[in-house]
């Protein structure tokens, strides 16, 4: 372990002396006291809640009829394991995943190399209109994308059509497009990502990329070599966000297909599969259980790249 | 980067100096056309907002309207009949003197212009006869009551009761009459209906009851196939003239492929009304003139959005919500945040589990506890205090961030401040914060846009109250499945942005400054 | 902290928690005035228009009665079932909604109000309205769930610069008359007028050899805001139909929809002359507000479109066509609900009263553009119209349509209503986005998932 990780246990406490216990005692109880706000408002607005949600699991609930929910034991459960939908729609939203993760890291990722180097004149400019997609409400984004993905009269197909003499593609409405179609809405949504590695980009002490140079490296190998590594820990943070954010995705493929899940399911992912049936069919205790469902996995996931992280990212303050 | 270039000198200087312009250039001409390509769909949005709702259906990417010409000459013909229009009905006496119900049309000099409503395929029938036995077809006026009294007496709720002017009691008044018994007539007072029935001994021939014309509608097609009348404005074309200039012509009747198409030319009214297949540069049927067209950018929809959903008090409501909730969620997930770094906790991994699973379960199955909570145990539906005070206590999103952030920060210089003494709370304020800055400017942004376009929980906190609710769901009023206004969407869409972009311009001085490590031993 | 104390704490809070759903809501004080909240978002009444009107109506009615209190919530219609639902579970449940249609007040089946005790106990007058209008609203289990207030009859929308444009002759404005040159007006019939009015960007209608089914600027007929249903889009002028037979249970294709599907489905994607999935969606069609875009020759919709028609300067109606000789204008009725689960509902009745029968009612049905059901108020409706509308439109089509109701109505209930909507609007919407498709085939798989459906209704 490096003298930094040495130097870091003494300061969480674990002293090789006779005064370890009443030390990490306090440090314990200082900690307890920092993470107080959140546990208070976790008591107070989460838990009740989310017991109350798996409660539900438990019982044939009805949003409009909430007085005649009974108890029904298991049986939420025995539909979730032969409900064809349930495959369906887990499939639908991973096989989405498997291709908007990368591109979600990787597109803000490229964004914010660019807009770091020094050559780049303008560069609040240019940041803040990269940006700015970013902050348009969704009921605006989704008209706008519905104009301007329309195979007649939207932007992209006449573009396609009219400079380009290619017969653009129905974006909205097939299979094998749609999902372009849904990645290019999402691309509009990383200026956050953007901004995030950007910033951590940033904070990389100019004196490494000069003894880079003194040692003769290009700019790739710097890029590999020293920005990349030192940014892992914020390339985790928007890993763990675009996961959480993709087992969650609802809002623009509900409005795209009108809420049905598209052409014939293609978008029917997860959550809008639980919506339907959680108030369109109007049954909150199999709905319940679809959504702890999604949330065990979700959970899951997060945990198991929480358990690489350590493979691949780099905190400088030895902690965790 | 150059400072480094110490070695170089001379020329090697001045060229590496023009390298750097060049690649400078291309790096700014390069991003230029990404940003372009990503934004494109802003200029959708942008155009859109600029447009009325007729303008967004023509192909035209900019707002166009047609240049319109106004007919100043003559009315042309004479006498038409529009589709639409009511024409007053006569007993008319043909030649051999059987009387008929047509509707007069015009009245010339030497005859009059009748159209017979039961026979207008016929056309139009001009009229010659002597004009006094003309007489206009009339028929009663009537009330009716819509109250539900006066059953007994014998009023029928609904029926049309014809008028009179006569005179009660030294009055003259005008009343409905409703039923007859002999010599007794019994009336119901239009003015004052719940006020009783009138009775009234007399002869109702001496009454004076009221009549008005009857009219017919006309609802063919107008005849002739072209009108014009002074005042009218006509779209302007550039048609092609036979030495190959344009000319510019009023479109007075439009027409398809198989239908003709009639123009007339501004600077030579007398020329009458031009046919399009007649004309010696027609090489088709269907006219290849194009209109005339001019930006026309409608500016008012940003007028119109803002008055329709009271912009300021709603970006007052949303500005609100958004720094308090901000100031909240800084205070707050920087000390949890803290907490899961800095200090040994019993089961840390699962109590950060705990808190990402927050945000892992699908918001909607919770909303019904979570409102329950808030609206029957605490009250607090109706008030900011939902979307506030849960900020307080900090979220998984920021914590997870200002955690990734004070794990970079090393933690040498926490210690060599513990060495002097100081406790938890001050190495906080005075080493962790210092150098996270950047980190919780980014924070305080982030949630500041996340509040500014978050629309259901506010939808459904403030439903009962709506004076308080924010941008977000204040536009929702130019989205209901009827009657959907787009331009007024982005219209809002657009005024809505310009606070937080100005906002991130401006922060980015603070949170994208870079950390210069200082004090660290190599 | 002790761990013992973790224990109990937990404890305490599952056992809250797990009584949460099942808590009743607080009960109100007593002494001031009773409130009654009224519930806007499952149809009309969110347009400014409309809002604007209801305000003022809550103001009045607020001022006129010192013992009630009326509050108005609104909600998106894209969120209004969310909210509902989430309003009615949390106990905070409206007391009024409305106004509502048919299908959305079957989504809410079995939560209304039985009225009839009130009426009685109240010695209320129902003869404004004919007893069959009332009867309407009678359902053997549910008592008299509501009272009657609008009706929006349907008819033909057309364009008549489009005609004029294009040389047709107009549609027959008077039930039984034949088209100007003579033929029945029958679906046929339609259809040709329509294709003469479809073109292209070059001016070719779509009878023609060179019509560029691409390139189609103008089309000749379109249902308007069908709901993503095929119900609605076939039954004017197909004819009223169900999918359920009570009999047997089962899931059949009424043939009058089966051939008005094939119809339709030519329509979109062989004929064109009907603007198929992307198209309706496109700028050109102001996605959606098709006929208000001024590029739809004819549209079959309801009398409440008049609110958002107004683009479009030279409009009339006329009658839709007739299928088989039968003439079927299907029909939309509106009215206001009470829930059962409110708390005051003798006041929540005298807002009733107020809406539908007091002074608010010619009010609302003005700017919902709603037919009254009280018949004395329908000259005064139509005479007003004519203020907006001044290009003298036909109103004796609105008064004439409302007499070829479709029964049983489009709307009406199927086992497990919502599930079997939603199966039918995927459905709808698959057939109007994909040429290419076997109708019948297609037809057999939508009777196959909505026989899993009702089958599954308990």
């Amino acid at each position: 372990m490096s003298v930094v990780g040495q130097m870091g246990k003494l300061a969480s406490g674990r002293l090789p002396s006779g005064g370890e216990m009443s030390l990490q005692r306090t440090r314990t109880l200082w900690g307890w006291v920092f993470l107080s706000p959140w546990i208070i408002g976790f008591l107070a607005f989460y838990f009740v809640p989310m017991v109350a949600s798996f409660a539900f699991t438990f019982t044939d609930l009805r949003l409009t009829r909430p007085g005649e929910a009974s108890f029904v034991g298991l049986d939420n459960y025995r539909t979730l394991f032969n409900d064809p939908y349930v495959g369906k729609s887990l499939r639908v939203t991973l096989s989405y995943m498997v291709i908007a993760l990368p591109i979600s890291i990787i597109i803000p990722l490229g964004l914010a190399t660019l807009l770091n180097s020094k050559s780049l004149w303008g560069r609040r400019l240019f940041r803040t209109l990269f940006y700015m997609p970013y902050v348009v409400p969704i009921i605006s984004v989704t008209y706008i994308f519905n104009g301007f993905l329309n195979t007649q009269s939207g932007w992209l197909n006449r573009f396609l059509g009219e400079v380009l003499g290619i017969s653009g593609p129905n974006w909205l409405y097939s299979s094998t497009w749609i999902y372009p179609a849904l990645l290019l809405i999402g691309i509009w949504g990383t200026g956050n990502a953007m901004l995030t590695m950007l910033a951590s980009m940033q904070t990389i002490p100019t004196e490494l990329y000069e003894a880079a140079r003194v040692d003769g490296a290009n700019g790739v190998t710097i890029f590999r070599k020293i920005t990349l590594p030192l940014i892992t820990p914020m390339i985790f943070y928007n890993l763990i966000l675009a996961l959480i954010a993709l087992f969650r995705y609802f809002d623009i493929p509900y409005i795209i297909s009108r809420g049905t899940g598209g052409p014939n399911d293609i978008t029917l992912f997860y959550n809008i599969y639980f919506y339907r049936v959680a108030i369109q069919y109007d049954r909150m205790g199999y709905g319940a259980t679809l959504a702890w469902l999604l949330f065990v996995i979700g959970l899951l996931a997060t945990i198991f790249l929480f358990a690489t992280a350590r493979h691949w990212v780099y905190y400088a303050g030895g902690d965790d | 980067m150059f400072k480094s270039k110490t070695k170089l000198w001379g020329s090697k200087k001045i060229v590496a100096r023009y390298r750097n312009l060049g690649l400078g250039a291309l790096i700014v001409l390069f991003t230029t056309m990404v940003l372009i390509v990503y934004l494109s769909p802003f200029g959708y949005m942008g155009v859109t907002a600029i447009k009325s709702k007729p303008q967004i259906t023509q192909k035209d990417i900019l707002p166009v309207s047609n240049v319109m010409y106004e007919y100043t000459g003559e009315e042309y013909p004479e006498w038409s009949v529009l589709t639409g229009s009511k024409y007053p009905l006569y007993h008319v006496p043909d030649e051999d003197g059987e009387m008929h119900e047509w509707a007069l049309i015009a009245t010339l000099e030497d005859r009059l212009i009748f159209l017979d409503p039961g026979n207008v395929r016929e056309g139009v029938i001009e009229w010659a006869g002597d004009r006094g036995t003309v007489e206009p077809v009339v028929e009663a006026e009537t009330f009716a009551y819509v109250g539900t009294g006066y059953k007994e007496e014998g009023v029928v709720r609904g029926t049309p009761y014809p008028l009179y002017d006569l005179e009660v009691d030294g009055q003259m008044r005008r009343l409905a009459l409703f039923k007859s018994e002999g010599e007794t007539h019994y009336f119901l007072n239009p003015e004052d209906p719940e006020g009783g029935i009138v009775e009234w001994q007399g002869d109702i021939a001496s009454a004076a009851p009221l009549e008005e014309a009857v009219f017919y509608t006309h609802r063919g097609k107008k005849i002739p196939d072209v009108v014009l009348q002074p005042g009218a404005q006509y779209p302007v074309y550039e048609v092609p003239t036979e030495d190959g200039g344009i000319q510019r012509w009023a479109m007075v009747q439009e027409g398809t492929g198989a239908t003709e198409t009639y123009f007339i030319n501004p600077d030579n009214l007398d020329a009458g009304i031009l046919a399009w297949s007649e004309q010696p540069f027609a090489d088709q049927q269907r006219p290849t003139a194009n209109p005339v067209k001019r930006f026309d950018a409608q500016w008012q929809n940003f007028e119109q959005a803002w008055d329709a959903i009271n912009f300021p008090r709603l970006l007052f409501n949303t500005a609100m919500i958004a720094i308090l909730g901000m100031i909240g969620t800084v205070v707050s997930c920087t000390l949890v945040a803290y907490a899961f770094t800095r200090f040994p906790l019993p089961f840390k991994n699962v109590l950060f589990m705990v808190l990402l699973s927050t945000i892992i379960l699908p918001k909607q199955v919770t909303l019904v506890p979570t409102y329950f909570v808030f609206s029957q145990v605490l009250g607090w539906t109706g008030t900011w205090l939902p979307l506030i005070v849960p900020h307080f206590f900090a979220n998984a999103y920021n914590v997870l961030l200002l955690r990734q952030y004070f794990s970079t920060l090393p933690i040498e210089l926490d210690e060599a401040a513990m060495i002097d003494g100081a406790g938890p709370f001050r190495i906080l304020i005075s080493v962790i914060i210092p150098q996270a800055w950047p980190a919780i400017v980014a924070v305080s942004l982030f949630h500041f846009v996340f509040a500014w376009n978050d629309y259901f929980e506010p939808l459904i906190y403030t439903l009962s109250n709506p004076e308080i609710a924010p941008l977000s769901v204040g536009i929702q009023i130019f989205n209901f499945v009827y009657d959907q206004q787009p331009h007024l969407i982005q219209a809002t869409a657009l005024m809505g942005l310009v606070i937080p972009v100005v906002l991130f311009f401006l922060a980015q001085r603070v949170f994208m400054r870079g950390v210069i490590m200082t004090g660290v031993d190599k | 902290m002790s761990r013992k104390l973790m224990i109990v704490l937990l404890t305490i809070a599952v056992v809250s928690a797990l009584a949460v759903p099942f808590a009743p809501a607080l009960a109100q004080d007593g002494g001031e005035p009773v409130v009654i909240t009224w519930f806007i978002g499952l149809g009309a009444g969110g347009q400014p228009e409309h809002q604007a009107a209801q305000n003022e109506i809550v103001e009045e009615f607020n001022a006129e009665h010192d013992d009630i209190e009326l509050e108005i919530i609104v909600a998106d219609f894209d969120v209004s079932r969310d909210t509902l639902s989430t309003l009615i579970a949390s106990g905070d449940a409206p007391d009024i909604i409305g106004p509502v249609g048919i299908g959305g007040s079957n989504d809410y089946a079995g939560t209304f109000l039985d009225l009839q005790p009130i009426i009685d106990e109240l010695d209320y007058d129902l003869s404004r309205w004919a007893p069959s209008l009332v009867d309407f609203y009678r359902d053997p289990e549910e008592g008299l769930t509501a009272l009657p207030f609008a009706t929006y009859p349907s008819f033909v929308y057309f364009n008549r610069d489009l005609f004029d444009a294009a040389g047709v002759d107009y549609p027959p404005q008077v039930y039984g008359e034949p088209y100007a040159d003579g033929d029945e007006w029958n679906v046929d019939k339609l259809r040709e007028v329509a294709m003469k009015l479809t073109l292209d960007a070059n001016g070719n209608d779509a009878t023609s050899p060179d019509f560029d089914p691409g390139n189609i600027v103008q089309f000749g007929y379109a249902p308007q805001w069908w709901g993503d249903d095929i119900r609605s889009a076939v039954t004017s002028p197909f004819g009223a139909g169900s999918f359920y037979d009570p009999e047997t249970g089962n899931a059949i294709m009424p043939d009058n929809w089966r051939a008005g599907i094939k119809w339709l489905y030519a329509g979109w994607h062989e004929d064109h002359f009907v603007p198929n999935y992307d198209y309706q969606q496109s700028d050109l069609l102001l996605a959606g507000n098709v006929f208000n875009s001024g590029h739809v020759a004819m549209s079959h919709s309801h009398l409440w479109y008049t609110c958002c028609l107004l683009d479009v300067p030279n409009w009339d109606i006329a009658v839709p066509p007739s299928y088989e000789g039968v003439y079927t204008a299907k029909l939309h009725a509106d009215t206001f609900r009470i829930l059962e689960y409110t708390e005051h509902p003798v006041e929540a009745f005298q807002v009733l009263d107020y809406l539908v029968a007091g002074p608010a009612m010619p009010k609302l049905l003005q700017v919902y553009g709603a037919t009254p059901s009280d018949e004395v108020y329908l000259q005064p409706f139509l005479d007003n119209l004519d203020e907006t509308f001044t290009q003298g439109v036909n109103w004796d089509v609105v008064i004439e349509s409302a007499n070829y109701p479709d029964n049983p109505n489009h709307e009406s209930w199927l086992p497990n209503y919502s599930e079997s909507v939603v199966a039918i609007q995927n459905w709808s919407l698959y057939m109007q986005a994909t040429p290419g498709l076997d109708v019948d085939a297609e037809i057999e798989d939508l009777l196959a998932t909505l026989q899993g459906i009702f089958d599954a209704a308990e």
